[in-house]
């Protein structure tokens, strides 16, 4: 197993210490990327448990946006546009040949991406794990108050039938760089 | 400054606006909106809003058509269309098929399988409670709504939803409604109204969405429909993995 497949599969180790791989023991990077899953999913845990109602826990979330962004300020004006016009492309870019894995689903509930009309009676959804540039976020409604609107978070994204996106529910909060 | 990051913002719509690919890995969801009825309880007999678990005994064969249409700043339109093939029998399996691969979700079994087609291999996923999701923003569904969660005052939104009169969608007796919901100016930082329009025409008999069209100035145009419907119970091996595939390695 090489770094690229044991990442894809950290998220569910995270979860599921049996899941854990031997690469995860001979690969300090790997290893590193697989503690900071596992706290982020203790720690996404424990706001599931701390929030009873819809809108605590998107206020929590989004503080976490904000928490997992600072530290990144500066030069911020030029970077900005080039970062997350080439984050959006990127990342496009492997939603649309490379989606990764959506292995297992936490329970936390998903948040409405906003103003989209609901699901229609009987439409059949899907749950796709992909990443999502801050950026694509605020477009679409959120309240983030990301500095950086170029770093990208790894999320479920709940998609209708008619390939519509509904809702978002965010797996980490480690962001790569995308320029 | 503005400007840029509105630039942005605007490049970075489609990926939110942007159809999952028919093969990748993901995991059928069944509904479950607590403590909220649909936004179309507003008339009678209304199902509540998307699949909430398989459906038995309407078997239903189709092909899926999709296609999503942007126009972005600078006047270029970016677009896409997807087809796939649909499957469901009478057991509640439902299969989805394009040319690089097929998603099997099988209830009964217990599994959803990800077929490759090139590789001939396919993975495997057990269906479990993950299957229910729940959407916390649903929780607060009304006919009239806020974008409250910021602590700020907002404008409000306002959602109508008008119901249809019923009409044969490919063959199909349909239901139909369109929901219209107004972002207003300031909400989320537009200089005037957002409408979005929503028109959806459901079948009761087949537990199916049939046709259904979305215009969102925030995401473009989607339309989605059910075509070539036929309620044939399709082939049982449609639903079973293939002798030549063999389990891709994790």
């Amino acid at each position: 197993m090489n770094c690229k497949e044991a990442r894809a599969l950290a998220i569910e180790c995270s979860r599921d210490a049996g899941a854990a791989d031997l690469h995860f023991e001979t690969c300090a990077r790997c290893a590193r990327f697989l503690d900071t899953q596992r706290a982020m999913g203790a720690q996404l845990a424990a706001v599931a448990r701390e929030t009873p109602d819809a809108p605590d826990l998107e206020s929590k979330l989004l503080a976490e946006f904000r928490a997992a962004s600072t530290g990144r300020r500066r030069g911020f004006g030029r970077w900005v546009w080039a970062g997350g016009a080439l984050a959006s492309v990127v990342v496009g870019a492997l939603v649309l040949r490379n989606p990764a894995p959506a292995r297992r689903a936490s329970g936390e509930p998903f948040i409405e991406i906003p103003y989209t009309a609901p699901l229609a009676p009987y439409e059949r959804s899907r749950v796709v794990r992909m990443d999502i540039p801050v950026a694509a976020l605020i477009a679409a409604g959120f309240e983030v108050h990301a500095p950086d609107t170029g770093a990208v978070l790894q999320a479920d994204v709940l998609f209708g039938q008619d390939g519509r996106a509904h809702a978002i529910r965010l797996v980490s909060r480690s962001i790569p760089i995308s320029n | 400054m503005t400007k840029q990051v509105m630039l942005v913002l605007a490049a970075s719509i489609p990926v939110l606006a942007q159809m999952p690919q028919g093969n990748a890995f993901q995991q059928n969801a069944w509904l479950v909106v607590p403590n909220a009825r649909s936004e179309a309880a507003n008339f009678s007999n209304a199902p509540i809003d998307g699949q909430s678990g398989p459906v038995t005994g309407r078997p239903v064969s189709a092909s899926e058509v999709r296609h999503t249409e942007q126009r972005l700043l600078d006047g270029s339109r970016i677009h896409a269309d997807e087809t796939e093939r649909f499957y469901r029998d009478s057991a509640g399996r439902m299969r989805t098929e394009t040319s690089t691969g097929a998603v099997i979700f099988d209830p009964v079994a217990g599994f959803t399988y990800d077929l490759t087609t090139n590789r001939k291999t396919y993975r495997r996923m057990p269906v479990s409670d993950n299957s229910v999701v729940t959407i916390a923003g649903a929780t607060s569904r009304s006919s009239t709504r806020s974008h409250s969660w910021t602590g700020k005052e907002k404008p409000q939104s306002a959602t109508v939803t008008e119901e249809l009169t019923p009409q044969m969608v490919n063959g199909v007796y349909a239901k139909g409604a369109r929901v219209t919901t107004t972002i207003p100016a300031g909400t989320i930082g537009n200089d005037g109204d957002l409408k979005v329009v929503n028109e959806r025409w459901y079948s009761d008999d087949l537990k199916l969405l049939l046709k259904s069209s979305n215009s969102d100035p925030r995401f473009g145009l989607t339309t989605y429909e059910l075509i070539d419907i036929s309620q044939t119970a399709p082939d049982p091996a449609l639903f079973q993995i293939p002798q030549e595939y063999s389990e891709a390695p994790r």
